[in-house]
C-alpha cells in the first residue's frame, strides 16, 4: 500500500488533483514489446453552483470574500450538486505472459487510490453555511433532501487482458481509508422576525467509519474494460468500450451511525432568566446532546462509488484526421446524474492528437473541454481537461504510458 | 576551481526556502452573520395593578393606593393557657371491709385552679384541646371510673366520660390512659360557693368529679385504708376561641420591618417627590380598651443613611376604645394615625429612597387598669389589626437615579473558543417605550477579584415617550429607540477570566417637573445577539 501511495503522490506532483479518461484511443496494435505501464491521474470537481473561485479557496487556502459568496448564491436553484472525483491509477500490462494458456489473454496488474466526494443541497444550506442565519430573520431555512457522502479507499489489484482487443478484466482488493455519510430528512431553521425564538428541526442521520487503523473496512471489486467494434463500412469499423470500474462492496469494521430526530427550540430569555440565572452561559453541551438522540455502533456493508461508461472509441489506425466520439458516463451515487459526452478528434501528424470536447450532466451541466496526446514510440503522454472554461467547475486529467 | 560558490550558496538555500514557503497553503476564510436571540421582555407595573398597591382606573395617570397589614393577631395570640396537670385522689381513711360487685364506694366534686398568668378568665370556649387522663386502680377487681367536669358543657350536655379498669393490686395498682377531647366545649371557670351556687366572683377555676364503682360481675373485695384511687389529667394544648374575664395590663410591642428590594440596587441620583400622604390604621376586634403607639418609623437608603420619621405622634399614646356588638355583629372600633407634610417631614422619608424600613409600634390592654370592669370580652372573630394607607399621584422626578445589579456569569471555554473566533457581537435591543423617563445603560466585566475588566458606557439612550407620539388605542404617549452596544474582540477575549457582569441602568426626567406615571405604562424590549465570525479552515 505505500507504494501505492507513492504513485499517488508522484501523479499529485504532477497534475495538482486529478479524474479520468480523454483521449480514449483504440489501438489494435499488439504491443511488440510485451510490458507497458501506464500512470493516470484525475482531479475533477463539478458544481451545479457553487463558483470555482470558492472552490478553490477550499483547496489553495485564501479569502471566500462577499463577492464571491454573492456570485454563487445566485447561481444556486432549489436542488444544488457538487462533486469531486480525485484518483490515481498505475496499470502494468504484459503481453508476453499467456494466460490460462491462452495467446491472446497477457497480465494486468493494477493499483489506484480514490476519493470520491459528493454533496446534494439546498440553496438555503449554502446561504446558511456561507452567509450565516441573519439572512434567515421572519424566514425558515429548509435542509430536507441534503445529503453527502465521501468516501476514500486504495485498490490493487491483477487480471487479465485480451492482448488483441484491449479488453479486459481485474479483481481488485480494496482497502477503505475514510467514509463519511450524512442525509438530511425534514430539517429545517426558522427564525422568528423578532429574532426571538429560533427553532431547529432536525430529523436525519449520520454515518461515519471510525476504527483505529489506516484501513477502515476492506472489500472486493472488480474492473472491466470491454471492447467491441461494428462495421461500419467495407474497410472501417467503429469501436466501442464499456468501462465499469471499482463495481464492489466493502464491508467497514466500526461506524457510528448518529440518528436525530429532534426539535430544539432557542427562545429569548425572560429579565428573570437573565437575573436570576447563573447557568446561561455555561451548558452548551445540552445543545450537541440534544440533537444527536441515538448513536449506534456496528459493522456495514458499503457499495463502492463505481464508475460505468460506455464510448465509441478513437481508432488510432484510422486514416482520417477527423474523428468524432461519444458516450455517456455514470457513478453508483444518486448526486451524479448520467453524464452525456461528444467531441472530435483531430490528428495532424502520427506522433500528435488534439481534441475538443463537451458534456452535459455529472455534477453539473454544460461543460466543455480539450485534450492533447503525444505519441512517440515508447512514450505516451496525454493532457486533458473536461471542464475548461467552466465558472463552476475545473477538471485536469494526465496519463503517462511507457512501453519496454 | 571552486564550483560551488558562497554566492551559488546562498541562492541554493533561497530556492530551497522558496520551495518550502511555497508549500505553505494559506488557510481558507469567510465570514459569516450569525444572530441568536437574547432577552425580550416587557417591564410594567400591572402585577400591581390591585385594590391594595395601584388604581389603574380612577384616572389617566397611576395613583397609588397602598395598603399593607403590618399587624393581625387573633385571640390565641392574646392568650397562652399552659399545660395543667390535675390530680384527683381518693384513699379511704378507714377500712371499707368487703365491697361486693356494682357498689359505688367513691363520688366527689374538686376544684382546681388553672394557671393563667395576669388574667381572670370566667368563661371560655374551647377551639381545640385535649385531657390525658390516666387512671390507677388498686383492688383485686375491675372498676368502671366515672369523670365529670360539671362547668363544662357541649350542646347542653355536661362533659362526663366513663370508662373500665381491670382489678390491680395495693403494691402494682392496674393502670389505664384515656383521651378526652374538648373541642366546642363551653367551661365555666367561675367554681362553686359553699352553697353549691356559681361562685360569681370567681375566676380559673375548674371542677372535676370522680366516682368508682366496683365491676357488677366481679368479685366481692375488701378495701383497706392504704389502697390509693387516682385520677391524673393533663389538660394539653389548650386554645380559645371566646374568652370572657379580665385580661389584665397585657402590652405587645414590636418593631416590623419592610423591604423594598430594588432600592437597594440604586448607587447613584436621587428623585423629588410630591406629598405622600401616610395612614396608619388601627382596627380592634376586641371588647378590650388599648392603648397604641407608633415608638418608631425611619429608613436606611443605599448611602446607608438612616432616615427617622419626625412627628409629634411618634411615641405619642392613643385611645383604642373596644368593639362594639357581639358575636355575628361585632364591630371593631378604627383609629387612624395620619403623617402628611403638615405634621411630619413624610416627604422626606420617601425621598432618602430607603429600602429598608423599620415601624416600632406598642399595644397596652386595659390600659386604666381592673377599673374598666372584668368584662373583657374577645369572640372567635375577633382580631388586632394595623394597617399602614397610603393614596397619592405616582410620579417622581428622578435626576440621575442609577440601579445596579450584577449577573454572575460562568463562560464555558467551548463557548469562549467559539467567540474568540468572532470577530464582534453586537447586542441590539428595540424598545419601546412609555414611560416619561429615558433610561442609559452601562455595562461593566469583572474578573473574581472584582477588578473592571472593560466598560461599555457610550451606549445610546432609550428616550422618554414624551418624545414619541399618542398611541390613541393605547392611549399612551410611545418611543421607539434603537440601541446597539459593541462588544469587541478585546472584550470577548477576556471571557474566560470575566466571572461578572454588572449592569447599571440610569433613570432621568425631565428637570423641574414631578412627571405623572402613566396608567398602564409598559417598557418593551427585544434584544438578540448578532455574531460576526471568521470562519478558517487551515
Amino acid at each position: 500500500m505505500k507504494f501505492i501511495s507513492i504513485i499517488w503522490l508522484i501523479s499529485i506532483s504532477l497534475v495538482g488533483i486529478s479524474q479520468s479518461m480523454l483521449p480514449l484511443v483504440q489501438d489494435t496494435n499488439v504491443n511488440q514489446l510485451g510490458h507497458e505501464i501506464s500512470i493516470s491521474g484525475v482531479g475533477d470537481y463539478q458544481s451545479t453552483s457553487i463558483g470555482k473561485d470558492i472552490t478553490r479557496a477550499f483547496f489553495y487556502g485564501g479569502l471566500i470574500d462577499e463577492s464571491m459568496k454573492t456570485t454563487s448564491s445566485s447561481r444556486h436553484d432549489e436542488i444544488n450538486r457538487f462533486g469531486i472525483d480525485l484518483n490515481s491509477e498505475i496499470e502494468y500490462r504484459n503481453q508476453n505472459i499467456n494466460l490460462f494458456k491462452d495467446s491472446l489473454k497477457g497480465l494486468l496488474l493494477k493499483g489506484g487510490v480514490y476519493n470520491f466526494s459528493s454533496i446534494i443541497y439546498s440553496k438555503d444550506l449554502f446561504d446558511m453555511c456561507f452567509f450565516g442565519n441573519e439572512i434567515f430573520t421572519g424566514d425558515t431555512a429548509y435542509f430536507t433532501g441534503s445529503k453527502f457522502t465521501n468516501m476514500a479507499f486504495q485498490k490493487i489489484g491483477m487480471g487479465w487482458l485480451n492482448k488483441k482487443t484491449n479488453s479486459s478484466f481485474n479483481l481488485n482488493f480494496i482497502g477503505v481509508t475514510s467514509y463519511l455519510n450524512g442525509l438530511f430528512n425534514e430539517s429545517y431553521l426558522f427564525q422568528s422576525q423578532n429574532v426571538d425564538s429560533l427553532e431547529f428541526r432536525l430529523h436525519g442521520e449520520g454515518e461515519r467509519a471510525n476504527s483505529n487503523g489506516y484501513f477502515k473496512g476492506f472489500g472486493l471489486a472488480f474492473d472491466m474494460d470491454y471492447r467491441f467494434k461494428m462495421k461500419k463500412n467495407e474497410h472501417d469499423f467503429v469501436h466501442f468500450q464499456l468501462l465499469l470500474r471499482n463495481l464492489g462492496v466493502v464491508y467497514l469494521n466500526n461506524t457510528d451511525k448518529y440518528l436525530a430526530n429532534d426539535i430544539t427550540s432557542i427562545e429569548s430569555l425572560r429579565i428573570d432568566d437573565l437575573l436570576n440565572s447563573t447557568s446561561i452561559f455555561n451548558n452548551p453541551d445540552d445543545f450537541a446532546n440534544e440533537i444527536s438522540d441515538t448513536i449506534v455502533t456496528n459493522g456495514a456493508f458499503k457499495l463502492l462509488p463505481a464508475m460505468f461508461q460506455f464510448t465509441k472509441l478513437i481508432d488510432n489506425n484510422s486514416s482520417h484526421k477527423f474523428q468524432g466520439f461519444f458516450g455517456f458516463r455514470g457513478y453508483l451515487n444518486n448526486a451524479y446524474v448520467p453524464m452525456l459526452f461528444g467531441g472530435l478528434d483531430y490528428k495532424p501528424s502520427k506522433w500528435i492528437r488534439l481534441g475538443i470536447q463537451g458534456s452535459y450532466g455529472g455534477f453539473s451541466q454544460l461543460r466543455y473541454g480539450v485534450y492533447t496526446a503525444l505519441q512517440l514510440n515508447h512514450f505516451n503522454v496525454g493532457l486533458a481537461s473536461e471542464n475548461l472554461f467552466s465558472k463552476t467547475g475545473e477538471s485536469i486529467i494526465i496519463k503517462l504510458l511507457c512501453a519496454f | 576551481m571552486k564550483l560551488v560558490t558562497p554566492f551559488f550558496r546562498v541562492i541554493i538555500v533561497l530556492i530551497f526556502l522558496g520551495v518550502i514557503l511555497s508549500c505553505k497553503k494559506e488557510s481558507t476564510r469567510w465570514e459569516t452573520e450569525w444572530v441568536v436571540p437574547f432577552v425580550t421582555d416587557t417591564l410594567d407595573l400591572y402585577k400591581l395593578h390591585n385594590d391594595s398597591t395601584l388604581d389603574n382606573f380612577s384616572s389617566s395617570n397611576y395613583l397609588v393606593n397602598l395598603e399593607r397589614e403590618l399587624l393581625d393577631v387573633s385571640l390565641n395570640d392574646f392568650f397562652f393557657i399552659p399545660d395543667t396537670t390535675i390530680s384527683q385522689t381518693f384513699s379511704p381513711t378507714i377500712g371499707i371491709g368487703s365491697v361486693p360487685p356494682g357498689f359505688t364506694f367513691y363520688n366527689e366534686v374538686e376544684a382546681h385552679e388553672l394557671s393563667i398568668p395576669d388574667a381572670q378568665l370566667k368563661r371560655i370556649i374551647v377551639s381545640q384541646g385535649k385531657i390525658e387522663l390516666k387512671v390507677f386502680n388498686p383492688i383485686e377487681t375491675s372498676a368502671f371510673y366515672t369523670i365529670k367536669m360539671p362547668g363544662a358543657v357541649k350542646d347542653g350536655t355536661t362533659l362526663e366520660y366513663t370508662f373500665f379498669i381491670d382489678a390491680g393490686t395495693t403494691d402494682n395498682p392496674a393502670v389505664a390512659n384515656e383521651e378526652v377531647v374538648l373541642d366546642g366545649y363551653h367551661i365555666d371557670l367561675r367554681g362553686e360557693d359553699i352553697s353549691g351556687s356559681v361562685n360569681i366572683s370567681g375566676f380559673n377555676t375548674l371542677q372535676t368529679s370522680l366516682s368508682i364503682m366496683s365491676d357488677p360481675n366481679g368479685e366481692a373485695v375488701g378495701i383497706s385504708t392504704s389502697d390509693e384511687f387516682e385520677v391524673e389529667a393533663k389538660i394539653q394544648n389548650l386554645s380559645i376561641s371566646y374568652a370572657q374575664g379580665y385580661f389584665g395590663e397585657q402590652a405587645f410591642s414590636d418593631t416590623s420591618f419592610f423591604e423594598v428590594p430594588i432600592l437597594n440596587q440604586i448607587i447613584a441620583g436621587n428623585i423629588d417627590l410630591d406629598e405622600i400622604p401616610i395612614d396608619i390604621e388601627i382596627s380592634n376586634g376586641t371588647k378590650i380598651p388599648f392603648s397604641a403607639k407608633i415608638s418608631l418609623l425611619e429608613n436606611t437608603n443605599y448611602l446607608s443613611e438612616t432616615l427617622s420619621l419626625s412627628s409629634a405622634l411618634i411615641n405619642s399614646s392613643q385611645l383604642i376604645a373596644p368593639a362594639t356588638g357581639a358575636w355575628s355583629s361585632l364591630n371593631p372600633s378604627n383609629h387612624l394615625i395620619s403623617f402628611n407634610n403638615a405634621n411630619s417631614n413624610i416627604t422626606n422619608y420617601f425621598e432618602n429612597l430607603g429600602h429598608t424600613h423599620r415601624l416600632g409600634f406598642e399595644v397596652r390592654m386595659n390600659p386604666f387598669g381592673f377599673n374598666t370592669g372584668s368584662y373583657n370580652e374577645i369572640f372567635p372573630n375577633s382580631r388586632l389589626k394595623l394597617k399602614l394607607k397610603s393614596q397619592f399621584p405616582l410620579g417622581l422626578q428622578s435626576n440621575g437615579l442609577m440601579f445596579s445589579d450584577t449577573v454572575d456569569v460562568n463562560f464555558n471555554p467551548q463557548i469562549v473558543d467559539d467567540l474568540i473566533t468572532a470577530n464582534q457581537v453586537v447586542l441590539d435591543v428595540a424598545v419601546v417605550n412609555t414611560f416619561p423617563i429615558s433610561g442609559k445603560f452601562h455595562l461593566e466585566f469583572l474578573d473574581e477579584n472584582g477588578t473592571i475588566l472593560h466598560e461599555l458606557n457610550n451606549n445610546e439612550t432609550i428616550e422618554s415617550s414624551l418624545f414619541g407620539t399618542m398611541d390613541p388605542q393605547e392611549n399612551l404617549m410611545k418611543m421607539e429607540s434603537s440601541v446597539k452596544v459593541l462588544i469587541d474582540n478585546t472584550v470577548l477575549s477576556d471571557l474566560n477570566i470575566t466571572n461578572r457582569i454588572v449592569l447599571k441602568a440610569e433613570l432621568n426626567t425631565a428637570s423641574g417637573v414631578i412627571q405623572s406615571i402613566p396608567c398602564n405604562a409598559y417598557l418593551f424590549f427585544k434584544s438578540f445577539l448578532k455574531v460576526n465570525t471568521t470562519n478558517i479552515i487551515q
